[in-house]
């Protein structure tokens, strides 16, 4: 008896291993697959090269800036307002600054600013909407939901500018004004999807069997929300930053002589159409931005909405 | 929709009133979000509305008004008491009543809002509606590529652009010929010398029709049209992909083939029963379409300085003038709600299984 | 099959080598692989085969409703009274369709417009069906209560001003067939007519169609896979697998001697009521479009299968007698049917 058990959970353990060794193998094998569709859609892969390349000159900006301490309190009036040259291929602005040098410093602002608000936007809007939609029709939908209801009734914009302003003016404020306005989109997102899955026969079953409510959340529902959560996430780091220079273009964002991108636009605009280089690059280098966001966000959408089914 | 039926209009009307229902809880948390707004500021509010320089007395004085003193939930009430009278308190950058302000300036936005979503509705769903009747063809690519970069560059970034292309001096120098683009204004809703249209509605181009004046009516349309391209050009794209792609997904769907099938001509087909139900993800949009009009307004006014209630709210924002703050964030909350219930009765009366939502008869 | 009997005999509707294909991400599918077929005036036609063997995609390329740009027609011929469709101008479609023949769509959901009422779908039917363009409004409202009564549907007014959520699933079949006879057509095509429904009211939806068929005289081309309905129903049917028209015959020839190992299958996959339950079915499922298997294209799930089934298409061979043809090199010689009916099974 006890020698059959032994046996049994041995041979339960060899399967077991078994089992994990094929789930690393497909797993393996599914990112092999979804790299080859990932990069059978051209513009994806531009996104994502574009991506990567921000991403590492935000990272190591010190050393591809041509000029890194123009980015600190610098004036030369030597040289200001300077058009584009080998020596500035962007042109100088208004104090004699390098503005390339600006700007590459310019995306680490973007970045930071996209990656801190998602990172407090997500699991708050998740949470919200995850247990507002489990609980649908109860009180604890109501109540989180008419919430989301409040916040979603004043343009996005708007309330954010007013957060900031109120606060002060500075990156950190915006970005957790930002946040503030942002994180109902994720709560109403994951309220449909969740109110949909609550109904689901794996749900059910393992209400039936007495899982806990965390387990449910957490285990059940949750796993089957992540495609469509990181996809907006992936759409979404283009618009933070979109929101992020507007706060800085309206000066409640980054500050100067830190190189905002939004905050170069707006002193450059003062100088168009002339000296049209002090605003233009720094705009170019938003669209950049969000472009390649958006297009590697396209292609994960393809890519995770086509795994789904 | 046969509106003159009496049963649909009138299910049509209890659909507005759960709507209006609906907005009235909306109002209500907007208002405690917006008083908790103007007072979770550290320091003291009287103090801030004030400004530096005001006398100790007078400070008292409004501290006392605005009953500081008292729990927050009686300073609440207080505080909606007022705001439902329509006093939102003096505004500190321009020491009068914010209401006033918010009057004079909101109608030039208004005016720039609702052309820029004229402008992107027409042109989103024609474009839409193009691309996906000549789908994977070169018009297709055109559209699909020019939506894709509205969609993805900024407004105000669009904004400069247009500035710099066509209401500069800019020389445009194409290697052969060298020439200015300087068509439009880049400065203000009416030309130095232009007298301003009697006052009906606060939207120049609308009073200078209504009082018969075509010339100051050009003037401003003049002013007008630019600023309200730059703002437009978002949603617009916006839109054309959304047309596009539930056009084209309508367009193999079951009953398009039936509706040939059972010998309707094609323009009656395509104008009639493809168009309606393919408008109304595309109308459901119009209300985020407004907010994001509105919230772009506030950087393409400064552009082109144009004097609306955005660039008086961004000059209150610098200056922390709370009272303009608050009015400025409930009156246009206050109008989205009213634009998403506008939203809602349109798409209603297009999409009966909005309308009849559970009312199936078996 | 042309009998010797001529112009009498000439055929309603005609297809020659008519091929689909759908272009989709990553490939083409060969929907249609060159189907014959045709329809006498006033008979009554089956056409049965599993789901996804391309009996829609045969109608709707009939009509010219396929959605065109996933769906490509690479050659093929469809005559209709003698006339090509594939080079009627717009406005000889629109008289040909409706008037000429019309369509029941297999989902009466999906079929219906969702954002009109039934009235302002089969008043629009009814006026374009009118070759007289002022024809009034009154008229064409009293057609459209006559429509929806022919089919048995109470308060005709009430629903002409509903919307298609408003109605059950079997009201909405039957609207779909008042609208596909508003127009009286010369011929009907009746896709699965009821299929998405429960069975009693796919009954009755039957009955009332046969009824109506019968009473007016309609040719009718009835799209199904289930056989007793061919078997009530219709006068002569084609069995179709995977894009390919596998089997052409009398109906009750076809019943009594279905002659293509696939026919064979279909019909031994019937429960017998009679008989012990459900018997076996066919091996398999339907072959992958992108690449349908060589030859023919049943080749891997029959049990006859020979060497020559792999690498070349089979032909229509003619039975004697009947007007029964079958694609299946099991009969290349007439001997071999006749051992066939001798009772002896041709082996591979």
């Amino acid at each position: 008896m006890t020698t059959q058990a032994l046996v049994k959970g041995q041979v339960y353990e060899q399967e077991v291993e078994e089992l994990k060794r094929i789930q690393r193998q497909n797993r393996r094998d599914s990112f092999g697959r979804a790299w080859y569709k990932f990069s059978a859609n051209k513009l994806s892969v531009i996104g994502l090269i574009m991506v990567v390349t921000v991403i590492l000159l935000a990272i190591f900006a010190p050393l591809a800036a041509p000029y890194p301490n123009h980015v600190k309190p610098f004036v030369d009036y030597n040289n200001d307002k300077a058009a584009p040259s080998a020596q500035n291929i962007f042109g100088t602005d208004q104090f004699g600054r390098d503005i390339l040098s600006r700007v590459i410093y310019g995306f680490r602002f973007s970045l930071m600013m996209g990656a801190v608000v998602l990172t407090l936007v997500v699991p708050t809007g998740v949470c919200m909407g995850m247990v507002a939609g489990y609980y649908q029709g109860t009180i604890i939908d109501t109540v989180i939901m008419r919430i989301t209801d409040v916040f979603l009734s004043v343009p996005p914009l708007i309330l954010a500018l007013a957060i900031a302003s109120i606060l002060e003016p500075n990156l950190t404020t915006s970005m957790i004004a930002v946040s503030a306005m942002w994180w109902p989109w994720y709560a109403r997102l994951v309220y449909g999807l969740s109110s949909a899955l609550r109904t689901e026969y794996f749900v059910s079953s393992a209400e039936t069997i007495g899982a806990s409510t965390w387990h449910i959340l957490f285990r059940e529902i949750l796993p089957n929300m992540v495609s469509p959560i990181l996809t907006k996430m992936s759409l979404d780091m283009g618009w933070v930053i979109i929101i992020g220079s507007m706060l800085s273009f309206l000066g409640l964002g980054v500050q100067e002589p830190q190189p905002g991108l939004g905050t170069m636009i707006s002193k450059g605009k003062d100088y168009l159409p002339d000296q049209w280089w002090i605003s233009i690059f720094p705009a170019l280098a938003i669209v950049m931005v969000v472009l390649g966001f958006n297009l590697l966000g396209d292609g994960l959408r393809d890519l995770l909405s086509a795994e789904e089914v | 929709m046969n509106i003159f039926n009496l049963q649909e209009l009138q299910r049509l009307v209890i659909f507005l009133g759960r709507r209006l229902f609906q907005s009235v809880f909306v109002l209500f948390g907007l208002s405690i979000l917006i008083f908790l707004l103007s007072r979770v500021l550290p320091g003291d509010p009287a103090r801030t509305a004030l400004g530096a320089r005001a006398p100790e007395e007078t400070v008292q004085r409004l501290r006392e008004h605005m009953r500081l003193d008292e729990p927050l939930i009686e300073q609440y009430r207080f505080w909606l008491f007022n705001a439902l009278q329509g006093d939102l308190g003096d505004s500190l950058v321009s020491r009068r009543p914010v209401v006033d302000d918010v009057r004079d300036f909101l109608p030039a936005t208004m005016e720039l809002v609702l052309l820029s979503g004229l402008i992107s509705a027409v042109g989103g769903i024609t474009l839409g509606t193009l691309s996906a009747r000549h789908k994977d063809t070169w018009v297709d690519n055109i559209v699909r590529v020019l939506s894709y970069l509205g969609v993805v560059i900024p407004a105000f970034i669009v904004a400069i652009f247009l500035l710099l292309l066509f209401a500069s001096n800019l020389p445009i120098n194409l290697g052969f010929t060298e020439f200015e683009l300087d068509w439009f204004p880049s400065i203000g809703r009416l030309s130095s010398g232009v007298e301003r249209p009697p006052t009906v509605t606060g939207m120049f181009t609308i009073d200078a029709l209504l009082a018969g004046q075509f010339a100051t009516f050009l003037d401003a349309l003049h002013h007008l049209i630019l600023p309200a391209i730059a703002l437009s050009l978002g949603s617009m794209a916006q839109e054309a992909r959304i047309t596009r792609s539930t056009m084209s997904d309508n367009l193999t769907k079951d009953y398009i083939a039936a509706e040939r099938a059972l010998g309707i001509p094609e323009r009656t087909v395509m104008g009639r029963f493809l168009l309606k139900p393919s408008l109304i993800p595309t109308v459901s949009i119009f209300g985020l379409d407004f907010a994001a009009n509105i919230s772009n307004a506030f950087l393409v006014e400064i552009i082109f300085n144009w004097p609306g209630i955005s660039r008086y709210a961004s000059r209150a924002m610098l200056r922390k003038d709370l009272n303009a703050i608050a009015a400025v964030v409930l009156i246009l909350g206050v109008t989205f709600i009213f634009a998403n219930i506008l939203v809602d009765l349109v798409v209603g009366i297009l999409d009966p299984r909005i309308r009849l939502r559970g009312a199936r008869s078996d | 099959m042309n009998e010797s009997n001529g112009k009498a005999k000439e055929p309603l509707l005609e297809i020659r080598n008519l091929s689909v294909n759908f272009k989709v991400y990553g490939g083409v599918l060969r929907v249609l692989d060159g189907i014959n077929f045709h329809v006498n005036p006033g008979e009554r036609v089956g056409l049965v085969g599993e789901t996804g063997c391309g009996k829609t995609t045969t109608m709707k390329a009939i009509l010219r409703v396929l959605p065109m740009p996933p769906a490509q027609i690479p050659n093929g011929e469809v005559r209709f009274r003698g006339r090509d469709v594939f080079s009627m101008s717009q406005n000889e479609l629109v008289r040909m369709r409706g008037q000429g023949m019309s369509m029941i769509f297999q989902d009466p959901t999906a079929a219906l417009n969702p954002v009109f009422t039934i009235g302002e779908q089969i008043r629009t039917v009814i006026k374009h069906a009118e070759d007289n363009k002022r024809i009034k409004s009154e008229e064409i409202q009293a057609r459209a209560v006559q429509s929806l009564r022919e089919v048995a549907l109470a308060d005709p007014e009430r629903l002409l001003n509903s919307y298609p959520i408003q109605l059950s699933g079997g009201m909405r079949q039957r609207v779909c067939i008042g609208m596909a006879l508003s127009t009286n057509p010369e011929l009907l095509i009746g896709d699965e007519p009821g299929t998405a429904l429960d069975v009693t009211i796919q009954d009755q939806v039957l009955r009332l169609l046969q009824d109506l068929v019968e009473r007016k005289g309609n040719s009718f081309i009835l799209i199904t896979h289930t056989l007793g309905v061919v078997r009530q129903m219709t006068d002569r049917v084609y069995v179709m697998y995977a894009g390919n028209m596998v089997e052409v015959a009398p109906t009750r020839r076809l019943f009594s001697q279905p002659l293509h190992p696939y026919t064979q299958g279909l019909m031994a996959a019937v429960p017998k009521l009679s008989g012990g339950g459900i018997t076996e079915g066919i091996p398999g499922r339907i072959p992958e479009y992108k690449e349908p298997p060589t030859g023919c294209r049943f080749h891997p799930r029959c049990p006859h299968v020979m060497p020559v089934c792999k690498q070349v298409k089979p032909p229509n061979f003619n039975i004697p007698g009947e007007g029964q043809e079958v694609a299946c090199f099991l009969y290349d010689e007439p001997s071999k049917v006749a051992a066939y009916q001798a009772g002896e099974v041709a082996a591979s």
